[in-house]
């Protein structure tokens, strides 16, 4: 499997995979993988398998990378103990994992019927919206998100699961919508900025502004909101504010990631290349997405930012340059 | 959270006067102890055994308490057990599943019957000013009314920076390591007429599990003297991990705490009190947790530190957790997948902000870096990262230099303050550290508007480690080439783990050779691919293999032991070996199905203690030795076999292992940790 598309996976599924590790003890947190997988081996040879060892050795594959080894010992775990529920809620993570959508939609199913409570139900929801998503069937993962969303505590993540498939389904407005609920039940800034990122998408353009100007005065760094500014502008085609706010955006990120930026925060790179494309320069973006430099041409182009931000550029012989 | 139990106050007015017309009797369980403290306000904790009438009274001085703080203004969380109304916040109890696995003999992680918590929302007040308090049930005074009891508001927010913070991690044991640890801190505090601001605990406070007689035990009760004037700003360690839970903000360490969720004391809302940021003073303060969230550059916790540190415009950035990005203590930071994500995943998104100190703990030692940029790779190296190679120090090679305000990519200092009352260890030398210390103590931080200065206190009051962060003007660091490194001194080494890993060349593990015997009888075998194993054959003499470098009395050792062979066999742990008719042994003998410890003396051996047991060949066993200044201790596959006195004839000598003549013995691993004191 592309080895990026495994990350992406894995980004989406992580916070399952720890929601599953909470539900039991994590008495072997103390040392690498290796080591406790290989305490734990001995352990069940010496004392005997068990669910519980056999689903805390499991965790320690996937935390090693090694998925088929997880599933195995997920599966042994299972076998002795059914209704275990950190073992299924893990197996059902680690199937998804490993693209078997079938296999991991049963184990989830088979979690909700053992699960007495909106909060025991919520993580085998939220599985099934993945799943769902991943079949890129927006409806029903919406459906399975807004079922996780019954939880006491939900997720951000679930919240921000929830606004991803109504924007698939072009919902736009009952996205922002939804968004602007989730606020209420936790004020987190994540969510916070989904919604107003969301309000640009459903063409809520004055509302958009009026954030996004709160928000550019009370930040420090600004290229987020100089970007979503300028796709703000691009929606009410504006090109020459939209290259305004795109070449300050640009500037100011240059100044953070210095001279190497293969070496910095990847979002500044990311968030780098969403400003060369506003500035319809998609070869430079792409360049800068796969090799994390910038082109000469866009060095040349654009001026470094104010010294008061990042004294050292002046002094800095340029950027680097393939 | 917390806004919302205050809203809920409201509606249980009804129960809180409920409480309060029964109430009789109530005894202070816990505190009063500070948290949330802002410019404007403060929250004052406390918990009674019973039923009270809650009530906060301060003033400019002890005995004009002129203020009142009670009713809606107090939240109130109770124990399980408690009959008051179903929406009262309820304090931990133990999962019924959990509670059906403990052991029997394991104490109740759960909340004690009959408690209260109270905390009392203090607000209106002044900035940087010095309050009285009192904690009362009804008119009875519980605590407080004092010269002892008092706290201080924040400096306005537009302050100069001058504090004095307490860092402290891993700590909570119960030890008397820690109490020496908040003793020297009392007397270095003391001695320099500065007294603490502010504390930040780097987690680990209450071993071995955060129940909440834990809590009670190893934290609020030794620093009491501590808490009840000065704010404790903490982060998650795995040990209170074992019951509270990051996702769900649920379990003993979220009921002890109330920190900001939604921005209360400057910094974005994070939603959570797993992970928060603050302001104090253009000192900028982010505490995230490494333990038990989503560690993924992409996920809920590093968005939010972006936003956070996008909006900040202090002039200090602090970081700080639990799981070390760097080090080689009782933890491996190139090994364990928290720390190499914290590493990866965060020192990136904070560097980029400018970040100049993180404080982490978990590993237990001290060690403290150079000043270094972008130290992501694993494992970590010191090329191309370090951009002041020197010690910091005023005094030595002077201070490091960063530009003023927060730039990027200046540089950072990442202390590891592990060290605050556990057995400290160390496995090795991580290149970016300057100063490393496997002795006791805690950090102290002085902080003014140009200058941050660390300093470590040792369990003795000693300063053993001090460097200073100098911002002002504009500098422009840059990578120092073939920067200083420190040397890797294996006999400052005390934790050493030998699995005969596949970069064991020729047999031989590094530092380890043949005292006597066959002198090609050590070789590794690797076992149907999984793991490798020490194959140790003697010849017409008995085989010893020594660690070389490790001489010491006080230590523990243990190996998984395997006979392969049909004779009648013994074989076992060497220690203070001194030369082939001078040592100690613990052997499993199957002769007489025993394990024994003896002294072989000018040639001669003499039993010390013997006892029988069960000996299955081709089987593991588990053999562990602890000899350590409260006694000598052997255990046979986990199960404590018997104790011995080495007397005064034991002296300094290697460790190591022995096969008897003409036999084969396999030695899966090699654990050794030496005490340190």
């Amino acid at each position: 499997m592309n080895r990026v598309l495994l990350q992406r996976r894995w980004r989406r599924v992580a916070p399952l995979l720890l929601f599953a590790v909470f539900l039991t003890l994590p008495v072997f947190a103390h040392d690498n993988p290796g080591d406790v997988i290989h305490a734990l081996t001995h352990r069940m040879e010496e004392g005997g398998v068990t669910a519980r060892l056999l689903t805390a050795r499991a965790f320690e594959h996937s935390y090693a990378g090694n998925g088929d080894a997880a599933v195995e010992d997920f599966e042994a775990a299972l076998a002795l103990q059914p209704s275990y529920g950190t073992a299924l809620s893990g197996l059902g993570t680690a199937l998804l994992l490993q693209d078997k959508l079938g296999d991991a939609e049963q184990i989830a199913r088979r979690g909700l019927n053992t699960s007495d409570s909106p909060d025991r139900r919520a993580p085998y929801h939220a599985l099934l919206a993945q799943i769902h998503e991943r079949a890129l069937h927006w409806e029903e993962a919406r459906h399975r998100w807004k079922e996780a969303l019954a939880a006491t505590r939900p997720e951000v993540d679930w919240f921000l699961g929830e606004a991803q498939c109504l924007a698939q389904l072009e919902r736009y407005d009952e996205r922002v919508a939804a968004l602007a609920i989730a606020k209420t039940r936790n004020p987190s800034v994540v969510l916070h900025r989904a919604w107003i990122r969301a309000l640009v998408d459903a063409h809520q353009l004055e509302q958009a502004h009026r954030e996004i100007e709160k928000n550019l005065s009370a930040s420090r760094w600004k290229s987020t909101w100089l970007l979503l500014r300028a796709q703000v502008h691009a929606r009410e085609h504006a090109e020459a504010a939209q290259h305004q706010d795109a070449e300050a955006a640009l500037a100011e990120l240059q100044a953070r990631w210095g001279p190497d930026p293969a070496t910095r925060d990847r979002h500044l790179l990311r968030d780098g290349a969403t400003a060369l494309e506003l500035l319809g320069r998609p070869n430079a973006a792409q360049h800068l997405r796969d090799h994390g430099t910038l082109l000469e041409e866009v060095t040349r182009e654009v001026p470094v930012a104010d010294s008061g931000s990042a004294p050292r550029l002046a002094t800095v012989p340029g950027l680097r340059v393939d | 959270m917390h806004t919302s139990f205050l809203r809920r106050t409201y509606a249980l007015l009804p129960t809180l006067l409920l409480i309060a017309t029964y109430s009789h009797g109530a005894s202070l369980y816990r505190g009063p102890y500070l948290q949330m403290g802002t410019p404007q306000s403060m929250v004052v904790v406390w918990r009674t055994e019973g039923m009270s009438t809650p009530e906060l009274r301060y003033g400019l001085a002890p005995e004009t308490l002129d203020q009142v703080v009670s009713g809606s203004a107090i939240t109130l969380r109770v124990s399980e057990d408690v009959g008051a109304e179903n929406d009262v916040p309820r304090l931990y109890k133990e999962p019924a599943e959990s509670a059906a696995k403990r052991n029997p003999k394991d104490h109740d992680p759960s909340t004690a019957p009959d408690t209260y918590q109270y905390e009392a929302h203090v607000k209106g007040l002044k900035p940087g000013n010095t309050y009285y308090y009192a904690v009362y049930d009804g008119d009875t005074r519980l605590a407080g009314g004092d010269a002892a009891h008092h706290f201080k508001t924040h400096p306005a927010a537009d302050s100069a920076p001058d504090m004095r913070i307490w860092v402290l991690g891993d700590s909570g044991k119960g030890s008397k390591e820690q109490i020496m640890v908040f003793d020297a801190m009392n007397e270095f505090t003391a001695k320099s007429e500065r007294p603490l601001d502010h504390f930040l605990h780097v987690g680990d406070m209450a071993y071995d599990d955060g129940t909440d007689w834990e809590f009670q035990k190893r934290f609020f009760e030794p620093y009491q003297s501590t808490l009840r004037n000065t704010v404790c700003w903490p982060a998650i360690g795995n040990h209170e991990g074992v019951t509270s839970r990051g996702i769900s903000g649920y379990g003993p360490y979220f009921d002890a705490y109330v920190v900001p969720t939604a921005g209360e004391v400057g910094g974005a809302a994070s939603g959570t009190e797993a992970y928060y940021s603050f302001d104090i003073a253009g000192v900028h303060f982010i505490c995230l947790d490494s333990h038990d969230l989503d560690r993924k550059p992409d996920g809920a916790m590093a968005q939010w530190l972006r936003a956070d540190l996008e909006q900040t415009s202090a002039q200090w950035l602090i970081a700080f957790w639990h799981h070390p990005p760097y080090s080689k203590g009782t933890h491996d930071s190139d090994a364990e997948h928290r720390e190499i994500e914290m590493r990866e995943s965060f020192m990136p998104i904070l560097e980029s902000a400018g970040v100049d100190l993180t404080l982490t703990g978990h590993s237990h030692i001290y060690e403290r870096s150079m000043l270094m940029d972008g130290a992501y790779a694993t494992p970590t190296v010191a090329e191309g990262v370090i951009l002041d190679d020197g010690d910091g120090n005023p005094k030595g090679d002077g201070a490091y230099r960063k530009s003023a305000g927060l730039q990027p990519n200046e540089g950072s200092v990442s202390i590891v303050a592990g060290h605050g009352g556990t057995t400290n260890g160390r496995m090795g030398t991580s290149p970016v550290m300057r100063s490393i210390s496997v002795e006791h103590g805690s950090v102290i931080l002085d902080i003014t508007a140009d200058s941050l200065t660390g300093i470590m206190v040792d369990k003795y009051g000693a300063t053993q480690d001090l460097f200073r962060i100098v911002k002002s003007g504009s500098v422009s660091p840059q990578p120092v080439k073939d920067p200083w490194q420190p040397a890797h001194d294996i006999s400052l080494i005390s934790r050493h783990h030998f699995n005969f890993a596949e970069d064991t060349p020729g047999g031989v593990p590094a530092y380890w050779e043949v005292a006597t015997g066959n002198p090609t009888g050590m070789s590794v075998i690797a076992d149907e691919g999984k793991s490798r194993h020490l194959n140790a054959v003697a010849k017409a003499t008995p085989l010893i293999g020594v660690f070389r470098p490790n001489r010491t009395q006080k230590f523990q050792y243990e190996s998984y032991l395997r006979f392969p062979g049909p004779s009648d066999e013994s074989a076992g742990l060497v220690f203070g070996y001194v030369d082939p008719a001078n040592y100690w042994q613990l052997v499993v003998d199957l002769s007489t199905s025993s394990l024994r410890i003896s002294q072989v003396s000018e040639g001669k051996e003499r039993l010390i203690t013997e006892k029988e047991v069960s000996v299955v060949r081709e089987k593991w066993i588990k053999i562990k030795m602890v000899l350590s200044n409260s006694g000598n201790a052997v255990s046979f596959d986990d199960t404590p076999t018997f104790q011995f006195d080495a007397g005064a004839e034991l002296s300094d000598g290697h460790l190591g292992f022995i096969v008897s003549a003409e036999n084969t013995a396999e030695f899966l691993s090699f654990k050794i940790r030496e005490q340190v004191p």
